[in-house]
């Protein structure tokens, strides 16, 4: 019988990195057939491109999020194979919230690779390069960094894009908007104001032409019911309604990711444990500082297999 | 003794029925209840009954109505549900029973208990009558689709049901379909029907609706979506036919005498054809053992789901699904208590039968048999 109820949940950009998924692929098949089908689905060889990269390409949103959900299924199906390990309640960050989806059966994950695909290039294309930005905002709380955000807009768009936790809040919109964000968010006693290098403002009012484009993409890909509950980014809370699946994704291109949020409902739900599936540890890194007593591991090599399975 | 916590705020009758039900299993059957809910309503249900037995009550401040979502029924921590799967997860109860909201049972044993190793997805198990022991449908509703190999899982588990719990040695699976040749079903069916055939499961083909009844088949697999809509339409045909019969028998003098005289004969047909003869439908392929009684349930019935989770305890339900499957391609169980080599045989050449058919130029059967 299971001893902690456990949260697996899946990162999203940022943690790519060149040669993901390749150890777990080298040792087990289930991982293999991941990248094989993913591979197949999109039409050209993503796995060749997250083993070898190069890094450049890798790094294009298009790419990024289908690559990191591939790494992320594949790592999942190895510790379903591997360990009776189970999730109570799932979760993830933006794209990890896909990723989340398949994990329940709420997405076929040949479909979910080919409509993350499509969300990376509507999410490149709604925003002209360079027009938009993003940056960390770190020591202020939630709602500072909402009312600066609304201060310093003056008609444009910047707006909290991610709810990091333990007052670490990512800011996204108008290029100058940001600008004017991150010098304000310092005068009103940020610790830190981080210019992001990314190649678009996510999680904001300028992402509407790639939610409507996203709304498209969805029309034609069926949710499956699901039986175990996943924390979505939009809400922080449980949804087990496979007919609100495609509007909760579709309002996430547009609004702020709730992590903090989310992880204190899975610790409130009575999740005393997580399992970050796939590449990076960032999540872990972050989950760590929100619920303090959450035990949180990670999974995305074949050597962190005996370490699960041991605590 | 089994230790089985029931969920007295579940169904449209509750708590009474429930409460009644489970008074009925103390006096039938030995096992220890526990009754989870609101303490004063079952204290001031239990003391209308007089001599009744000392049941443990264990409190829950909240209840799921039975039309509540999923989702919503989830945040309710202290529901009457979760504390009964809270019991069963600290190893305080054996297993659970509710009439309650049958979704709200799925997602909260999934959050509280999870699937057993190796199940992909649990599904919901229902006995109707039959004229022998009773035949299992699984999958009665719980995934409205499925790949043929969750098919092939639910064959396993119903199977291990029947054996274990109906009592029912080598029970004949049979694959739920439109037609009993093997060129019939539809994609699903074929590709689950192929992989039925090279498990050790006992195996017999496509069955039909109209088979569930006729003793033919022990064990019908079907996704959800299916299982659900034969239940229903079970149901259905049950209560027309109860509803003709009282038209027919109160035409006339003749008729109400005719009623009298077989009257005894009638309830027994009756309780033949009653689903709270045949119990609850367990969640099976979920850790620990849950039994979802009809929300309508009368005290038979909550009795009769009390008696299946006791049984399915007793026959350790679980450890025999956990086991079998634990062999990759799902036939381990079957094997090990050793499968005559000629089943085997009888295997292959139906799936090289299967082969073959697929490759004929079809048409010219299908055409036959649509004019039939």
């Amino acid at each position: 019988m299971a001893s902690n109820r456990i949260a697996f949940v899946f990162p999203g950009q940022g943690s790519q990195y060149v040669g993901m998924g390749k150890d777990l692929c080298g040792d087990f098949g289930a991982a293999k057939k991941v990248f094989a089908e993913a591979d197949d689905a999109l039409g050209f060889s993503l796995s060749e491109l997250c083993f070898a990269g190069p890094e450049a390409d890798l790094k294009l949103t298009e790419n990024t999020q289908p690559a990191i959900l591939t790494a992320s299924i594949a790592a999942l199906r190895v510790l379903e194979e591997e360990t009776s390990m189970r999730p109570a309640l799932v979760a993830g960050h933006s794209l990890g919230e896909y990723s989340a989806l398949v994990a329940v059966s709420a997405l076929e994950f040949g479909d979910a690779v080919k409509v993350v695909r499509e969300r990376g290039r509507l999410m490149q294309q709604a925003v002209p390069a360079g027009e938009g930005a993003m940056a960390v905002v770190l020591g202020l709380e939630m709602d500072a960094v909402r009312a600066l955000c609304d201060d310093a807009a003056q008609s444009e768009v910047v707006s909290p894009a991610n709810f990091n936790g333990s007052g670490q809040v990512v800011i996204a919109g108008a290029k100058q908007a940001v600008a004017r964000a991150m010098a304000l968010a310092k005068e009103r006693g940020a610790k830190r104001v981080v210019d992001l290098p990314v190649s678009a403002p996510f999680h904001c009012q300028l992402m509407q032409p790639a939610a409507e484009g996203l709304k498209e993409v969805l029309h034609n890909i069926t949710v499956h019911p699901f039986h175990v509950g996943v924390v979505t980014n939009v809400e922080a809370d449980v949804n087990l309604d496979a007919r609100r699946v495609k509007s909760l994704l579709i309002e996430q291109a547009v609004r702020p990711v709730r992590w903090e949020e989310s992880v204190k409902k899975l610790g409130a739900l009575g999740c005393d444990r997580a399992v970050e599936i796939g590449p990076g540890k960032v999540l872990k890194g972050l989950m760590k500082r929100i619920v303090p007593t959450m035990e949180v591991d990670n999974f995305e090599l074949p050597s962190d297999i005996s370490k699960i399975a041991a605590a | 003794m089994p230790k089985i916590a029931i969920d007295a705020m579940g169904g449209d009758h509750a708590p009474q029925a429930v409460i009644e039900g489970a008074l009925l299993a103390a006096q039938d059957f030995p096992g220890e209840l526990i009754l989870v809910g609101d303490p004063d309503t079952i204290e001031r249900e239990l003391a209308r009954h007089r001599g009744a037995p000392k049941f443990q009550i264990i409190a829950a401040s909240q209840m799921v109505p039975m039309h509540e979502s999923p989702s919503a029924a989830l945040r309710k921590k202290d529901s009457s549900i979760a504390i009964a799967f809270e019991l069963m997860r600290r190893g305080e109860a054996d297993a659970v029973v509710s009439a309650g909201n049958s979704g709200a049972m799925m997602a909260i044993g999934m959050f509280v208990m999870g699937t057993l190793a190796q199940v992909a997805r649990p599904a919901i198990l229902v006995v109707v009558p039959s004229l022998d022991k009773g035949t299992v449908i699984v999958d009665a509703g719980a995934n409205v689709d499925c790949k043929p190999r969750h098919l092939v899982q639910f064959g396993l588990m119903g199977s291990i049901y029947a054996d274990r719990v109906l009592g029912v040695p080598r029970p004949r699976v049979g694959v739920l379909s439109n037609g009993e040749e093997d060129s019939k079903g539809n994609d699903l069916t074929r590709a689950a029907s192929e992989q039925l055939a090279t498990t050790a499961l006992n195996y017999i083909g496509y069955v039909e609706g109209r088979d569930i009844f006729n003793g033919k088949v022990d064990v019908v697999v079907c996704d959800g979506f299916t299982g659900n809509i034969a239940l229903k339409s079970m149901e259905g045909v049950a209560s027309f036919a109860g509803e003709v019969l009282k038209d027919v028998f109160q035409r006339n003098i003749t008729s109400k005498l005719g009623y009298l005289l077989s009257r005894k004969a009638l309830s027994e047909a009756y309780r033949r054809l009653d689903y709270a003869e045949y119990g609850g439908a367990p969640l099976i392929g979920l850790e620990g053992v849950a039994i979802i009684a009809h929300g309508g349930s009368n005290p038979r019935a909550i009795k009769n789901a009390i008696r299946a989770a006791r049984d399915a305890v007793n026959q350790e339900m679980n450890r025999h699904i956990t086991e079998a499957l634990s062999d990759a391609d799902g036939s381990a169980g079957a094997r090990k208590e050793g499968l005559p080599r000629k089943l085997w045989e009888r295997f292959k050449s139906k799936i090289e039968a299967l082969g073959e058919k697929t490759e004929s130029p079809d048409g010219s059967e299908e055409r036959r048999k649509s004019g039939e």
